[in-house]
């Protein structure tokens, strides 16, 4: 069913800086940061838009540290934030790095690597909740 | 991406993975551009080779656990919410080992 033609209460929630959520903002930075690389031929003035933004939400995420659902907490009812916000935080580091080229991205990913728990972890999940392992594979790549 | 490759391309899932290692390995091999970062590259690479030696099967037992058709790769939500619901609120950390202790 498409969201627009559900029913059921749509009640929209918020993260600020008085209430964080790294692990949200961080998530959707890498999300845009993807994004641009794929609009980045086909819709240039798209493609920067995403890049500005994903910008935004890395500083914002990392900068006012915390997980979305201390701020958001009826979302633990369902999607609650098992891993924390560290692993989102490399990932979007990781995506805006890719994207950009820039180096203060790439040291950013290896700076806190320990900090962060990047290199700490073998895992064998990456899902909604846990991004070391796309973390582990983009880094690779560099 | 295993789940993903997964479901669309099945048992190519394989093959891709393979593909990522060798070109991993090689990318280190020849051009060492790192630089002052190659040891914590490295360590990255060691943990992002466990995962993907664990959807290859062949991760010394440690494997990630695959449906019948070998279409999907099984997380563990479901028996450790059991689990959850004995312990109360775990970190992460707390849950591998639940997970684990119950895949393997």
């Amino acid at each position: 069913m498409r969201p627009e033609d559900m029913t059921t209460s749509r009640t929209a929630y918020k993260i600020d800086a008085n209430n964080p959520g790294s692990d949200l903002a961080g998530e959707t930075a890498a999300a845009m940061a993807a994004a641009s690389i794929v609009f980045r031929n086909s819709n240039p003035t798209y493609s920067a838009t995403l890049l500005g933004h994903s910008r935004q939400l890395f500083t914002f995420a990392d900068t006012y540290r915390g997980a979305y659902d201390n701020s958001i907490s009826v979302a633990k009812g369902y999607y609650n934030s098992w891993s924390g916000y560290d692993d989102e935080l490399l990932w979007a580091a990781a995506w805006l790095f890719d994207a950009t080229g820039e180096n203060s991205y790439l040291q950013y990913v290896v700076n806190n690597a320990v900090s962060l728990g990047g290199v700490g972890w073998a895992l064998d999940q990456f899902s909604w909740d846990n991004k070391y392992v796309g973390v582990q594979l983009k880094v690779t790549k560099v | 991406m295993f789940a993903m490759f997964g479901n669309l391309f099945g048992l190519q899932a394989h093959v891709f993975s393979v593909q990522i290692l060798i070109v991993s390995w090689l990318q280190f091999l020849l051009d060492g551009k790192g630089g002052a970062y190659t040891s914590t590259l490295e360590q990255y690479r060691v943990k992002a080779e466990y995962f993907l030696c664990a959807a290859l099967q062949k991760n010394n037992g440690a494997n990630i656990k695959r449906s019948p058709g070998k279409m999907l790769g099984i997380l563990y939500r479901t028996s450790l919410c059991l689990e959850e619901e004995k312990h109360k609120v775990l970190d992460w950390k707390e849950r591998n080992v639940l997970l684990y202790e119950a895949l393997f």
